[in-house]
């Protein structure tokens, strides 16, 4: 790659070679210094590529080996220069378009967050911007000691932070402080309260006083096992402490669904017809492009975007967004009562699924089918699961 | 008797042989190039075979679309659907 871009700055002309000694010429000309490149027959001898400067040398080897040699064609960059040399204009605009890239180059066009898992990574690049780190700021303005040392300070959870300037685009490398652990502190007293209304199933109380019992029904906030013991209670008087309750409590808890599954349903059948629009954002302002036409009636779009740059490090501020739009043809069907049915099982399973806890165990279930709506089937179901409903809450923060 | 010595040079200090011997040194990558150093000079060229002289015999190579990719005075790559080569003795 490297030295084909090369050999295209230098310029080469590729020559064919005819003549019985093309093999010999072949030889003196590499034994002689020159740099020779995709030789290959032809039907009238062998075609190769030397450099312009190497060009110049070839007439004595050619006459040493008895041989002809004719210039087929002329490639490379001085040759593309030498055609257009009178086109000033041209040349202009190409210069002024290297200007502009290289000035464009000079700002930060991308700033990107790496290793942020519970930080937010807009909040760090907010932060960065504050201390002159953001998009299209210039670069060697930039101070990235600051940045880093601001970012420190703006973040607690940032155990070490890094700020790269690659070409024009800013890497904010972060680690993380180790999440912080919940610490219970068991010597603070505390009662077990219901997180949720249930009916009381069991009670285990490692510590504290139960005050509620099996069958009880109780309400979200009521205690459950109080922090408040009986250490002494005679003739003497009642003594009592508080202590950090613990008890598991289990619960009876009702759930309801209540939904409908249709008899009549869509399907969309794709054609296959596709048709892409572009939209090309440049300093924030979007500038469509034409063929955005795509005449279909039923379609799903979707959308991509891409940055715009010069390999990895350098993007530019120029956005290509492209929109995909796919032809759908809707057709309409109808289930019958045994796939509706088998529909809203699985629908339930899955509403099931996302409203009880996984930790609880389902014991009673019904369901009932109203058939009754000639437009849907009506599905009412209560599910009854048993889980623990206790919480513990500071006993004096009440 | 000289070829002994070097031989026995190269082998003692552990020397690369394509140096001390004068030998060409042949790289093939798959069946898609071959690259020959220290070659002396091209025999035959053409789509289907290429001969080479070494200082160790010609150096046949058979194949298809075979061409020149890159010839210089030490090397010589040859690139195309290879199909054999071996030494002409």
């Amino acid at each position: 790659m490297l030295i084909t871009l090369w050999n295209y700055i230098r310029g080469y002309v590729i020559i064919e070679v005819t003549g019985k000694g093309a093999l010999r010429f072949l030889n003196i000309a590499a034994r002689g210094g020159t740099y020779i490149w995709d030789v290959e027959q032809t039907e009238r001898g062998m075609c190769l590529k030397v450099s312009v400067a190497a060009f110049w040398g070839l007439r004595r080897h050619a006459r040493k080996a008895g041989c002809k040699y004719r210039i087929r064609s002329r490639s490379g960059a001085p040759f593309v220069i030498f055609r257009y040399r009178r086109r000033k204009m041209l040349a202009a605009g190409a210069c002024m378009f290297l200007a502009g890239l290289y000035a464009m180059s000079l700002f930060v066009w991308q700033v990107e967050v790496v290793g942020a898992d519970r930080l937010n990574p807009a909040e760090i690049t907010a932060a960065a911007e504050q201390a002159g780190l953001g998009l299209s700021r210039f670069r060697p303005n930039v101070n990235r000691g600051d940045v880093e040392m601001h970012l420190m300070r703006s973040f607690e959870d940032i155990a070490w932070v890094n700020v790269s300037l690659r070409g024009t685009a800013a890497v904010i490398n972060i680690t993380e402080t180790l999440p912080r652990q919940i610490i219970v502190d068991r010597r603070s007293p505390a009662d077990v309260v219901a997180a949720r209304d249930g009916l009381v199933v069991s009670i285990t109380a490692s510590r504290g006083t139960p005050v509620v019992r099996v069958h009880d029904v109780v309400r979200a906030g009521d205690v459950l096992v109080s922090s408040e013991i009986v250490v002494r209670d005679d003739e003497t008087g009642r003594v009592t402490d508080n202590i950090h309750a613990h008890a598991q409590v289990l619960a009876r808890i009702y759930y309801d669904f209540n939904f409908g599954v249709h008899y009549v349903y869509h399907m969309r059948n794709y054609t296959g017809r596709e048709h892409t629009a572009h939209d090309i954002i440049l300093f924030g302002r979007t500038f469509a492009m034409p063929f955005a036409n795509h005449g279909f009636t039923n379609y799903t779009r979707r959308t991509y975007s891409r940055n715009v740059g010069i390999g990895q490090y350098y993007p530019l501020p120029v956005k290509v967004v492209s929109r995909r739009y796919s032809e759908f043809v809707e057709t309409t069907h109808r289930r019958e009562l045994e796939e509706a049915k088998a529909l809203a099982e699985a629908v339930l399973e899955s509403r099931i699924e996302a409203v009880v806890s996984p930790q609880a165990e389902i014991v009673g279930r019904r369901v009932d089918f109203l058939e009754h709506n000639p437009g849907a089937l009506l599905v009412r179901a209560a599910v009854a699961a048993v889980e623990d409903i206790g919480e513990q809450r500071p006993a004096f923060g009440r | 008797m000289q070829t002994g010595f070097r031989h026995r040079i190269s082998s003692l200090f552990e020397l690369p042989k394509e140096i001390v011997l004068n030998l060409p040194l042949v790289n093939v990558v798959g069946n898609q190039e071959l690259t020959v150093e220290n070659y002396k000079s091209l025999v035959e060229y053409s789509s289907v075979v290429v001969r080479i002289n070494t200082s160790c015999g010609v150096l046949k190579v058979e194949g298809r679309g075979l061409v020149l990719k890159h010839l210089t005075a030490e090397s010589v790559t040859i690139s195309g659907a290879l199909a054999n080569f071996g030494y002409l003795i």
